[in-house]
Protein backbone atom coordinates (compact mmCIF):
# COMPACT_ATOMS: atom_id res chain seq x y z
CA UNK A 1 0.00 0.00 0.00
CA UNK A 2 2.72 2.43 1.04
CA UNK A 3 4.85 1.48 -1.96
CA UNK A 4 1.87 1.99 -4.25
CA UNK A 5 1.28 5.44 -2.74
CA UNK A 6 4.98 6.31 -3.08
CA UNK A 7 5.10 5.38 -6.75
CA UNK A 8 1.88 7.33 -7.38
CA UNK A 9 3.47 10.38 -5.77
CA UNK A 10 6.57 10.04 -7.92
CA UNK A 11 4.34 9.70 -10.98
CA UNK A 12 2.77 13.05 -10.01
CA UNK A 13 6.21 14.61 -10.04
CA UNK A 14 6.86 14.61 -6.28
CA UNK A 15 10.30 13.05 -5.97
CA UNK A 16 11.53 12.05 -2.48
CA UNK A 17 13.83 15.07 -2.59
CA UNK A 18 10.92 17.46 -3.28
CA UNK A 19 8.82 15.84 -0.56
CA UNK A 20 11.69 16.25 1.91
CA UNK A 21 12.03 19.89 0.88
CA UNK A 22 8.30 20.45 1.36
CA UNK A 23 8.34 18.81 4.80
CA UNK A 24 11.28 20.99 5.86
CA UNK A 25 9.55 24.13 4.58
CA UNK A 26 6.34 23.21 6.40
CA UNK A 27 8.28 22.58 9.61
CA UNK A 28 10.02 25.97 9.43
CA UNK A 29 6.69 27.67 8.69
CA UNK A 30 5.16 25.93 11.73
CA UNK A 31 8.06 27.06 13.91
CA UNK A 32 7.75 30.64 12.61
CA UNK A 33 4.02 30.63 13.37
CA UNK A 34 4.66 29.22 16.84
CA UNK A 35 7.23 31.98 17.36
CA UNK A 36 4.69 34.59 16.31
CA UNK A 37 2.08 33.16 18.68
CA UNK A 38 4.69 33.19 21.46
CA UNK A 39 5.55 36.80 20.68
CA UNK A 40 1.88 37.87 20.82
CA UNK A 41 1.46 35.98 24.11
CA UNK A 42 4.52 37.57 25.73
CA UNK A 43 3.64 41.09 24.57
CA UNK A 44 0.11 40.61 25.88
CA UNK A 45 1.53 39.61 29.27
CA UNK A 46 3.81 42.68 29.31
CA UNK A 47 1.03 45.07 28.25
CA UNK A 48 -1.43 43.51 30.67
CA UNK A 49 1.12 43.76 33.49
CA UNK A 50 1.75 47.44 32.73
CA UNK A 51 -1.96 48.25 32.69
CA UNK A 52 -2.65 46.36 35.92
CA UNK A 53 0.27 48.08 37.67
CA UNK A 54 -0.79 51.52 36.44
CA UNK A 55 -4.56 51.21 37.07
CA UNK A 56 -6.36 53.64 39.32
CA UNK A 57 -7.08 52.14 42.74
CA UNK B 1 -18.16 13.74 -8.37
CA UNK B 2 -16.94 10.55 -10.06
CA UNK B 3 -13.89 8.77 -8.65
CA UNK B 4 -11.97 9.29 -11.94
CA UNK B 5 -12.66 13.02 -11.97
CA UNK B 6 -11.69 13.32 -8.29
CA UNK B 7 -8.39 11.51 -8.93
CA UNK B 8 -7.67 13.75 -11.93
CA UNK B 9 -8.36 16.84 -9.84
CA UNK B 10 -6.00 15.62 -7.09
CA UNK B 11 -3.25 15.01 -9.66
CA UNK B 12 -3.78 18.51 -11.14
CA UNK B 13 -3.63 20.10 -7.70
CA UNK B 14 -0.44 18.18 -6.95
CA UNK B 15 1.11 19.32 -10.19
CA UNK B 16 0.07 22.93 -9.59
CA UNK B 17 1.67 22.93 -6.18
CA UNK B 18 4.84 21.44 -7.67
CA UNK B 19 5.70 24.92 -8.95
CA UNK B 20 6.02 25.89 -5.30
CA UNK B 21 9.25 24.00 -4.77
CA UNK B 22 11.52 26.59 -3.20
CA UNK B 23 13.34 25.36 -0.12
CA UNK B 24 13.21 27.17 3.22
CA UNK B 25 16.69 28.54 2.46
CA UNK B 26 15.39 29.95 -0.83
CA UNK B 27 12.60 31.80 0.98
CA UNK B 28 15.11 33.13 3.49
CA UNK B 29 17.38 34.39 0.70
CA UNK B 30 14.29 36.03 -0.86
CA UNK B 31 14.37 38.32 2.18
CA UNK B 32 17.98 39.48 1.48
CA UNK B 33 19.31 38.51 4.92
CA UNK B 34 22.56 40.48 4.55
CA UNK B 35 20.69 43.73 3.85
CA UNK B 36 18.30 42.79 6.65
CA UNK B 37 21.17 42.51 9.15
CA UNK B 38 22.14 46.17 8.57
CA UNK B 39 18.46 47.18 8.84
CA UNK B 40 18.10 45.30 12.13
CA UNK B 41 21.29 46.84 13.50
CA UNK B 42 20.37 50.44 12.65
CA UNK B 43 16.80 49.93 13.94
CA UNK B 44 18.21 48.54 17.18
CA UNK B 45 20.44 51.61 17.55
CA UNK B 46 17.36 53.82 17.02
CA UNK B 47 15.59 51.89 19.80
CA UNK B 48 18.55 52.08 22.20
CA UNK B 49 19.16 55.79 21.61
CA UNK B 50 15.51 56.71 22.21
CA UNK B 51 14.74 58.32 25.58
CA UNK B 52 13.00 56.26 28.24
CA UNK B 53 13.04 52.52 28.42
CA UNK B 54 11.12 50.00 26.38
CA UNK B 55 10.41 46.59 27.91
CA UNK B 56 12.91 44.06 26.44
CA UNK B 57 10.06 41.87 25.11
CA UNK B 58 8.59 44.85 23.25
CA UNK B 59 12.03 45.92 21.97
CA UNK B 60 12.83 42.43 20.63
CA UNK B 61 9.34 42.19 19.07
CA UNK B 62 9.77 45.59 17.37
CA UNK B 63 13.15 44.60 15.91
CA UNK B 64 11.77 41.24 14.67
CA UNK B 65 8.83 43.01 13.00
CA UNK B 66 11.09 45.61 11.37
CA UNK B 67 13.24 42.72 10.06
CA UNK B 68 10.12 41.00 8.69
CA UNK B 69 9.06 44.23 6.99
CA UNK B 70 12.52 44.61 5.43
CA UNK B 71 12.35 40.99 4.25
CA UNK B 72 8.90 41.60 2.77
CA UNK B 73 10.08 44.59 0.76
CA UNK B 74 13.09 42.55 -0.46
CA UNK B 75 10.76 39.76 -1.64
CA UNK B 76 8.59 42.30 -3.49
CA UNK B 77 11.75 43.75 -5.06
CA UNK B 78 12.83 40.29 -6.24
CA UNK B 79 9.35 39.61 -7.63
CA UNK B 80 9.34 42.81 -9.70
CA UNK B 81 13.01 42.70 -10.74
CA UNK B 82 13.12 39.01 -11.74
CA UNK B 83 13.65 39.94 -15.41
CA UNK B 84 16.67 42.19 -14.81
CA UNK B 85 18.04 39.95 -12.04
CA UNK B 86 18.21 37.14 -14.61
CA UNK B 87 20.50 39.26 -16.83
CA UNK B 88 22.98 40.29 -14.14
CA UNK B 89 25.75 37.90 -13.03
CA UNK B 90 25.48 39.21 -9.44
CA UNK B 91 21.77 38.41 -9.16
CA UNK B 92 20.99 35.62 -11.61
CA UNK B 93 21.38 32.93 -8.93
CA UNK B 94 18.66 34.53 -6.79
CA UNK B 95 15.72 32.14 -6.19
CA UNK B 96 13.25 33.72 -8.66
CA UNK B 97 15.50 34.18 -11.74
CA UNK B 98 17.11 30.78 -11.05
CA UNK B 99 13.61 29.22 -11.15
CA UNK B 100 13.65 27.84 -7.61
CA UNK B 101 10.70 30.03 -6.54
CA UNK B 102 7.76 31.05 -8.73
CA UNK B 103 7.42 34.78 -9.36
CA UNK B 104 3.84 34.73 -8.07
CA UNK B 105 4.95 32.91 -4.93
CA UNK B 106 7.55 35.62 -4.28
CA UNK B 107 4.80 38.25 -4.70
CA UNK B 108 2.41 36.48 -2.34
CA UNK B 109 5.20 35.89 0.19
CA UNK B 110 6.12 39.59 0.07
CA UNK B 111 2.51 40.77 0.39
CA UNK B 112 1.67 38.42 3.27
CA UNK B 113 4.85 39.32 5.12
CA UNK B 114 4.16 43.03 4.58
CA UNK B 115 0.65 42.71 5.98
CA UNK B 116 1.78 40.54 8.87
CA UNK B 117 4.66 42.81 9.91
CA UNK B 118 2.69 46.07 9.67
CA UNK B 119 -0.45 44.76 11.40
CA UNK B 120 1.59 43.10 14.16
CA UNK B 121 3.54 46.32 14.64
CA UNK B 122 0.25 48.23 15.00
CA UNK B 123 -1.19 45.74 17.50
CA UNK B 124 1.94 45.02 19.52
CA UNK B 125 3.99 48.25 19.44
CA UNK B 126 2.21 51.43 18.25
CA UNK B 127 0.37 52.85 15.24
CA UNK B 128 3.03 55.43 14.37
CA UNK B 129 5.80 52.83 13.95
CA UNK B 130 3.41 50.59 11.98
CA UNK B 131 2.57 53.48 9.64
CA UNK B 132 6.28 54.23 9.16
CA UNK B 133 7.03 50.56 8.48
CA UNK B 134 4.22 50.41 5.91
CA UNK B 135 5.53 53.57 4.23
CA UNK B 136 9.08 52.16 4.14
CA UNK B 137 7.90 48.95 2.44
CA UNK B 138 5.84 51.02 -0.03
CA UNK B 139 8.77 53.36 -0.69
CA UNK B 140 11.22 50.53 -1.40
CA UNK B 141 8.86 48.32 -3.42
CA UNK B 142 6.89 50.95 -5.34
CA UNK B 143 8.80 54.26 -5.39
CA UNK B 144 12.32 52.80 -5.70
CA UNK B 145 11.86 49.40 -7.38
CA UNK B 146 8.93 50.14 -9.71
CA UNK B 147 9.26 53.86 -10.38
CA UNK B 148 12.88 54.97 -10.01
CA UNK B 149 15.29 52.08 -10.53
CA UNK B 150 14.81 51.68 -14.28
CA UNK B 151 14.14 55.37 -15.06
CA UNK B 152 16.71 57.68 -13.53
CA UNK B 153 20.38 57.80 -12.53
CA UNK B 154 19.14 59.41 -9.30
CA UNK B 155 17.38 56.10 -8.45
CA UNK B 156 19.65 55.31 -5.54
CA UNK B 157 19.79 58.91 -4.27
CA UNK B 158 16.02 59.14 -3.77
CA UNK B 159 15.52 55.42 -3.15
CA UNK B 160 18.14 55.55 -0.41
CA UNK B 161 15.42 56.95 1.86
CA UNK B 162 13.95 53.45 2.16
CA UNK B 163 17.12 52.16 3.81
CA UNK B 164 17.33 55.24 6.02
CA UNK B 165 13.98 54.69 7.77
CA UNK B 166 14.81 51.72 10.10
CA UNK B 167 16.49 53.74 12.91
CA UNK B 168 13.55 56.18 12.75
CA UNK B 169 11.10 53.25 13.06
CA UNK B 170 13.15 51.95 16.02
CA UNK B 171 12.97 55.35 17.69
CA UNK B 172 9.23 55.76 17.04
CA UNK B 173 8.62 52.21 18.31
CA UNK B 174 10.20 53.23 21.63
CA UNK B 175 8.72 56.70 21.99
CA UNK B 176 5.65 56.90 19.77
CA UNK B 177 6.91 60.25 18.48
CA UNK B 178 9.63 61.74 16.32
CA UNK B 179 12.37 64.26 17.16
CA UNK B 180 15.63 65.67 15.83
CA UNK B 181 17.85 62.68 16.70
CA UNK B 182 16.15 60.05 14.48
CA UNK B 183 16.06 62.57 11.65
CA UNK B 184 19.84 62.91 11.94
CA UNK B 185 20.19 59.09 11.86
CA UNK B 186 17.99 59.10 8.74
CA UNK B 187 20.18 61.77 7.13
CA UNK B 188 23.38 59.80 7.83
CA UNK B 189 22.10 56.67 6.01
CA UNK B 190 20.50 58.79 3.27
CA UNK B 191 23.82 60.52 2.43
CA UNK B 192 25.78 57.25 2.87
CA UNK B 193 23.69 55.29 0.35
CA UNK B 194 24.79 56.90 -2.98
CA UNK B 195 28.59 56.45 -2.55
CA UNK B 196 27.95 52.91 -1.24
CA UNK B 197 25.88 51.86 -4.28
CA UNK B 198 27.85 53.82 -6.86
CA UNK B 199 31.04 52.04 -5.74
CA UNK B 200 29.23 48.74 -6.34
CA UNK B 201 27.86 50.03 -9.66
CA UNK B 202 31.42 50.84 -10.80
CA UNK B 203 32.52 47.26 -10.12
CA UNK B 204 29.37 45.77 -11.70
CA UNK B 205 29.07 48.30 -14.52
CA UNK B 206 28.83 45.64 -17.25
CA UNK B 207 26.00 43.94 -15.36
CA UNK B 208 23.98 47.16 -15.01
CA UNK B 209 24.60 48.08 -18.66
CA UNK B 210 23.47 44.63 -19.83
CA UNK B 211 20.30 44.95 -17.73
CA UNK B 212 19.75 48.51 -19.02
CA UNK B 213 19.58 50.00 -15.53
CA UNK B 214 20.54 53.70 -15.58
CA UNK B 215 23.05 53.61 -12.73
CA UNK B 216 25.35 56.64 -12.69
CA UNK B 217 28.40 54.84 -14.22
CA UNK B 218 26.17 53.67 -17.09
CA UNK B 219 24.59 57.07 -17.81
CA UNK B 220 27.46 59.44 -16.98
CA UNK B 221 30.60 57.30 -17.04
CA UNK B 222 33.15 56.28 -14.43
CA UNK B 223 34.87 59.70 -14.16
CA UNK B 224 31.65 61.50 -13.21
CA UNK B 225 30.78 58.68 -10.79
CA UNK B 226 34.06 58.81 -8.86
CA UNK B 227 33.67 62.61 -8.55
CA UNK B 228 30.14 62.15 -7.18
CA UNK B 229 31.37 59.48 -4.76
CA UNK B 230 33.99 61.89 -3.44
CA UNK B 231 31.47 64.75 -3.09
CA UNK B 232 28.95 62.56 -1.27
CA UNK B 233 31.65 61.15 1.00
CA UNK B 234 32.69 64.70 1.95
CA UNK B 235 29.03 65.55 2.64
CA UNK B 236 28.75 62.36 4.69
CA UNK B 237 31.84 63.28 6.74
CA UNK B 238 30.00 66.48 7.74
CA UNK B 239 26.66 64.76 8.32
CA UNK B 240 28.02 62.09 10.70
CA UNK B 241 29.38 64.85 12.94
CA UNK B 242 25.85 66.21 13.54
CA UNK B 243 25.15 64.00 16.61
CA UNK B 244 28.34 65.39 18.18
CA UNK B 245 27.75 68.99 17.07
CA UNK B 246 24.10 68.94 18.19
CA UNK B 247 25.14 67.58 21.56
CA UNK B 248 23.45 64.20 21.69
CA UNK B 249 26.72 62.29 21.35
CA UNK B 250 30.06 62.86 23.05
CA UNK B 251 33.79 62.74 22.41
CA UNK B 252 34.02 58.98 21.79
CA UNK B 253 31.49 59.26 18.97
CA UNK B 254 32.96 62.49 17.60
CA UNK B 255 36.53 61.14 17.51
CA UNK B 256 35.56 57.68 16.21
CA UNK B 257 33.24 58.98 13.51
CA UNK B 258 35.86 61.57 12.53
CA UNK B 259 38.57 58.92 12.05
CA UNK B 260 36.20 56.56 10.19
CA UNK B 261 35.15 59.43 7.89
CA UNK B 262 38.76 60.47 7.24
CA UNK B 263 39.49 56.92 6.02
CA UNK B 264 36.35 56.93 3.85
CA UNK B 265 37.25 60.31 2.31
CA UNK B 266 40.84 59.08 1.79
CA UNK B 267 39.62 55.97 -0.06
CA UNK B 268 37.24 58.04 -2.20
CA UNK B 269 40.08 60.43 -3.02
CA UNK B 270 42.27 57.46 -3.97
CA UNK B 271 39.43 56.23 -6.21
CA UNK B 272 39.11 59.67 -7.84
CA UNK B 273 42.81 59.83 -8.77
CA UNK B 274 43.28 56.13 -9.60
CA UNK B 275 44.08 54.88 -13.09
CA UNK B 276 41.46 53.04 -15.10
CA UNK B 277 43.27 49.74 -14.45
CA UNK B 278 43.13 50.10 -10.66
CA UNK B 279 39.71 51.75 -10.49
CA UNK B 280 37.61 48.61 -10.10
CA UNK B 281 39.80 47.20 -7.33
CA UNK B 282 39.65 50.46 -5.35
CA UNK B 283 35.90 50.79 -5.98
CA UNK B 284 35.54 47.31 -4.44
CA UNK B 285 37.49 48.54 -1.41
CA UNK B 286 35.27 51.65 -1.13
CA UNK B 287 32.15 49.45 -1.27
CA UNK B 288 33.45 47.04 1.40
CA UNK B 289 34.63 49.88 3.63
CA UNK B 290 31.30 51.72 3.31
CA UNK B 291 29.51 48.78 4.97
CA UNK B 292 32.07 48.67 7.78
CA UNK B 293 31.82 52.46 8.10
CA UNK B 294 28.05 52.50 8.64
CA UNK B 295 28.36 49.70 11.17
CA UNK B 296 31.08 51.60 13.09
CA UNK B 297 29.23 54.93 13.06
CA UNK B 298 26.01 53.34 14.35
CA UNK B 299 27.90 51.21 16.90
CA UNK B 300 29.63 54.34 18.25
CA UNK B 301 26.30 56.01 19.08
CA UNK B 302 25.22 53.57 21.85
CA UNK B 303 28.87 52.99 22.87
CA UNK B 304 29.25 56.71 23.53
CA UNK B 305 25.95 56.76 25.45
CA UNK B 306 27.17 53.81 27.54
CA UNK B 307 30.47 55.54 28.29
CA UNK B 308 28.72 58.78 29.23
CA UNK B 309 26.50 56.87 31.67
CA UNK B 310 29.66 55.83 33.54
CA UNK B 311 30.14 52.24 32.40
Amino acid sequence: MAGEKGSQTEANGWTPELLKQRRRRALIMALALAGLVGMFFLVTLVRLGENVANRAL
Amino acid sequence: MSQTHKAELEINMDQASLADTGSAADFISLMKPRVMSLVVFTALVGLIMAPGSLHPVLAVSAVILIALGAGASAALNMWYDADIDAVMARTKTRPVPAGRIDREDALMFGLWMSGLSVLSMAVLINYASAALLAFTIFFYAVIYTMMLKRRTAQNIVIGGAAGAFPPVIGWVAATGSISLEPLVFFLIIFVWTPPHFWALALVKNDDYRAANIPMLPVTSGADATVRQILLYTLALAGTVMLPYLLGFSGTLYGAGAGVASAIFVGLSLLLAVSSRERRNRIAGMVFAYSIFYLFIVFALLPADRLMASGL
